[in-house]
């Protein structure tokens, strides 16, 4: 990786960072951030609220967005390696129509338990995955198209069931509280949460790390891939596998993000090359960046929540479109629809 | 016996392809596989790959079944030149060569700084270092050829096998990939089975041939024995013949005169 | 040609067809009608006896219970809790018909029930039209403050021609407000209680200032934290909930996803003064909301009132007036319908 992609790199995590600490609906200056980190060392905190408002608010969700943004930005590159489509994103095989299906149904029903809703979203979201694979293994094309087709299938099948429960809601509070999950917000972001959430999406994302250089290799047609020595089709489980459990986990806890799983990949690539021994820390690290930042703007601008999605999608969209007109970072050059 | 394949028969779905393939080829050597399009040569190279799963009989690469290795293993042993390739991605030449590594690499490591300068090296061989950076989707049809000729040739494997690897290259290159081929064979003491289109070709460089007629191995043999003219008008059609040079080459040349004979004959005939 | 008298068959069936459903059929006899004209500022002409009606929205049915007049309802016009805890109680209730399906009203249905007059929310648009295009005439009614739902009381009642009972109706509601506000007036503004007031769609969803919850709040001297924002129930982040502080929390849902222990233990705003003081309660009620847009709010008032400042009322008894209330203007006392406070 260019030395001068690295440096900008560690540059804006550090501003990001630094912004994400200080700026907030409550009012910590600079100082008091100061002397809440440093509070080991015997300094003062500013007061008991504070240090309470810093520590159970905002230190959760500013961890709990970088991780996601990680993870989620992770299993962008992974999908769209494994299916070869740089336009793919995390929810191609249907984890997050999964997802919000569960998440749905435990809000009308199960509303009792607390982590219902977010287990109910977690099972349901690799239930979806699950299933997809199951009818993708009865065809005899064992080819990554079929797997995208039958994603397709079984999102289409739970977006249905998603769109039959918010009709059978009551309006006034179930389905204001399925729509408000579904858009996505890490305001909830809380201890408790991160515990649940960030082992198995920094797991999952150590995991793809390790594994990346074979991405490479997964890139190829199949055919090639098989002479070169790779079972691709063990692999690809593999792959799929981990991706899914690390958005399961980040949709179950904070809802949908859109575009960070999508755009994230391609200016990783543009900064740090195709080779994804390089590029999975590299989107790891500036997807996480990203989505702080984002954050830190959605509950900071304005005295009411922005939901995430709007502020990732307003800047992401544009962005996509440049990227698509300058088809040389897509490296569709020659091959036509390939 | 490097490799030996068995009354080999195999096809697509309902479609059979290959008849009852019995073929012994020797360690250390060349071997073309001729046959006009669609007479198998693909199918016969997936087989042994295993790529392909034959319908009956089976292929021994060193007398191991290759159907039960699995599939590092059938890597450390055959590598594939296929017949075009393309990426999704804008990989470098030298990261597309590096991938030769994957059945040497563990899992969760990634090629050493001692496999770079390797394909670095082997780069080098194949004549194209001046490629090394440059995006493989940006490469004309013939240079991917050699790239993908390097990729195997980083595989190291003492079988090579390769799918038509002339079909995009001039005709300087077609000769250099060639020789090539026949320098690798030799210091490496590898095996390689090409499929050619060119009989030319195969009488300069390849030791063995084969040649399949619609599926059916018709004749296999060295290539000074087999290529004659009776088998290849059998195999390759009827507008073919074979004459010898003045320094005792065999030629292979369409049947009738060539145009530039034919329009000589006019003129000396004012 | 053949062809020729099978377009010709077809264009015929096609023209009985459209001449059959346009037919309006036997119109009802409109020999005394009158004009109104509605909170929209539209003139509509309705029958002078109205015999069969209809409320869409829980606002005008509401009212329509509260000004006696149930007995000309051509379907059940209360939803959801409301509509649940009236069905216990009342069978004659039960018994009618319900239009609304989903979140959407079947207008089929509805026509055959054939009303001569529905009382629509101003700001249901899509229902207006739909019923208008069926030829039933349409009231627009609203309450987004109190004043205005008193104006739609007033308008409802003339139009169903019981303007006595619509007085009497406001005089109620006037006089609950009045008592609180009598009680209350000297309190100096530093002195009242700070309240937030969330929604029913999560802890984070607030009551912004232009919302009837603001105006419930200041009449029973209380100031409501989030009065600075705009709109239909804003979202807000748990660090700005903490910027404020409130004193106390009204919870707008009884749903389990939030209730009053799961605010306790939620690690986010262990630093309000609302949590440490335990002044976290929910608002009523669980067989309809107190907080919703109808004159039936006032209740809402007194219940506020009595809870942020239990001293100065301490000889209402909140049942009691609920009781009184319910059974004055729906019929049946509010413990008779399962109400709990």
């Amino acid at each position: 990786m260019k030395k001068s992609g690295v440096a900008l790199l560690c540059l804006f995590f550090a501003a990001s960072l630094g912004i994400a600490l200080c700026a907030g609906r409550y009012p910590i200056g600079i100082q008091g951030v100061a002397r809440l980190l440093f509070a080991w060392t015997g300094v003062a905190p500013p007061s008991e609220e504070t240090r309470l408002i810093f520590w159970n608010i905002r230190l959760p969700r500013i961890i709990m967005s970088f991780v996601v943004g990680c993870g989620i930005s992770i299993a962008g590159a992974v999908f769209q390696a494994l299916f070869r489509n740089p336009l793919a994103a995390p929810d191609i095989l249907g984890v997050t129509a999964g997802s919000c299906f569960g998440a749905a149904l435990a809000i009308m029903y199960f509303t009792t338990a607390a982590l219902a809703v977010q287990g109910s979203a977690f099972v349901f979201g690799t239930l979806a995955v699950t299933l997809a694979y199951l009818l993708a293994s009865r065809s005899w094309d064992r080819s990554a198209a079929v797997l995208v087709i039958s994603g397709i299938v079984v999102s289409a099948f739970f977006q249905a069931g998603l769109s039959i429960l918010m009709y059978i809601a009551n309006p006034y509070d179930q389905l204001a509280q399925i729509v408000f999950w579904i858009m996505g917000s890490f305001h909830t972001a809380s201890w408790a949460k991160a515990q649940t959430t960030l082992p198995l999406v920094v797991a999952g994302s150590v995991l793809l790390m390790i594994f990346s250089w074979r991405l490479n290799v997964m890139t190829q047609h199949e055919e090639d891939a098989l002479s070169l020595g790779i079972d691709i089709f063990r692999w690809r489980c593999f792959y799929v596998t981990v991706s899914t459990l690390i958005v399961a986990a980040s949709v179950a806890a904070v809802g949908t993000i859109a575009w960070v799983g999508l755009i994230m990949p391609h200016i990783a690539r543009y900064l740090a090359g195709t080779d994804h021994r390089r590029l999975i820390p590299a989107t790891a690290f500036l997807g996480g960046t990203f989505l702080l930042l984002m954050d830190t703007i959605a509950r900071s601008v304005l005295a009411s929540e922005i939901p995430i999605s709007i502020i990732t999608s307003i800047i992401g969209a544009p962005f996509l479109g440049y990227l698509v007109m300058n088809r040389r970072y897509l490296g569709v050059e020659r091959e036509l629809g390939n | 016996m490097s490799l030996a394949i068995e009354t080999l028969s195999a096809g697509y779905g309902a479609t059979p392809v290959l008849h009852d393939i019995t073929l012994k080829v020797e360690e250390g050597g060349i071997c073309a596989l001729m046959g006009r399009n669609g007479s198998g040569k693909t199918t016969l190279l997936r087989c042994i790959n295993a790529i392909l799963k034959p319908k009956h009989g089976g292929v021994k690469a060193f007398g191991q079944e290759v159907s039960r290795l699995k599939r590092v293993e059938i890597a450390r042993l055959i590598s594939l030149v296929p017949q075009s390739s393309s990426t999704a991605f804008p990989f470098t030449c030298r990261e597309m060569i590096l991938m030769g590594a994957a059945a040497r690499v563990r899992a969760w490591s990634a090629p050493s700084r001692k496999e770079v300068a390797t394909a670095l090296e082997v780069l080098h061989e194949v004549g194209i270092e001046g490629l090394a950076n440059r995006p493989f989707n940006q490469l004309s049809g013939g240079e991917r050829q050699l790239v993908m000729l390097a990729r195997a040739l980083f595989q190291n494997t003492p079988i090579m096998l390769l799918d038509e690897p002339n079909a995009h290259l001039d005709f300087s290159n077609q000769h250099r990939m060639m020789e090539i081929m026949r320098a690798v064979v030799k210091r490496r003491g590898a095996t390689a089975l090409i499929s050619l289109h060119d009989p030319n070709l195969t009488l300069h460089y390849c030791d063995h041939v084969a040649m399949l007629k619609k599926g059916r191995l018709v004749a296999h043999g060295p290539t000074g024995a087999v290529m004659e003219e009776k088998t290849l008008r059998e195999v390759l059609g009827e507008n073919i013949r074979t004459e010898t040079t003045l320094g005792g080459h065999t030629v292979v040349t369409p049947r009738g005169p060539s145009v530039a004979v034919h329009k000589l004959k006019i003129l000396s005939r004012r | 040609m053949w062809m020729r008298s099978v377009i010709m068959m077809i264009i015929m069936l096609l023209g009985t067809a459209c001449m059959l459903t346009g037919c309006p059929g036997t119109s009802d006899s409109k020999s005394r009608t009158m004009v109104v004209i509605d909170q929209l500022g539209r003139r509509v002409e309705v029958p002078r006896e109205l015999t069969r009606i209809s409320a869409m929205h829980h606002f005008g049915g509401k009212i329509v219970y509260a000004l006696g007049q149930q007995h000309r309802l051509v379907e059940q016009v209360l939803y959801g809790i409301e509509a649940q805890a009236m069905a216990r109680v009342d069978p004659r209730f039960a018994a009618l018909p319900m239009t609304l399906e989903g979140h959407a009203m079947n207008i089929e249905h509805l026509v055959a029930l054939s009303p001569q007059c529905v009382f629509v929310y101003a700001s249901d648009t899509s229902d207006m039209e739909l019923l208008q295009n069926a030829g039933i005439p349409v009231i627009a009614v609203k309450g987004e403050t109190l004043e205005e739902s008193f104006a739609a009381v007033d308008l409802m009642a003339r139009v169903l021609n019981c303007p006595e009972k619509g007085q009497a109706y406001i005089a109620d509601c006037r006089r609950l407000l009045d008592l609180v506000h009598d009680r209350l007036k000297d309190i100096p503004p530093e002195q009242r209680r700070r309240v937030l007031f969330t929604g029913p769609k999560s802890i984070y969803t607030v009551a912004t200032g232009q919302m009837l919850q603001s105006e419930i709040l200041r009449r029973a001297a209380a100031l409501n934290v989030a009065g600075s924002l705009r709109g239909n129930w804003a979202d807000v982040s748990p660090e700005q909930v903490a910027s404020w502080n409130p004193d106390v929390i009204f919870l707008g849902s009884k749903l389990g996803t939030y209730g009053v222990a799961e605010i306790y233990q939620n690690s986010q705003f262990t630093s309000l003064k609302a949590i440490r003081e335990r002044r976290v309660y929910v608002f009523p009620s669980n067989i309809g909301w107190w907080d919703f847009p109808a004159p039936h709010c006032a209740l809402g008032v007194v219940w506020t009132a009595k809870t942020l400042y239990p001293e100065r009322f301490k000889d209402i008894d909140m049942r009691t007036v609920a009781d009184d209330f319910y059974t004055k203007y729906t019929g049946h006392a509010f413990t008779a319908m399962g109400g709990r406070l």
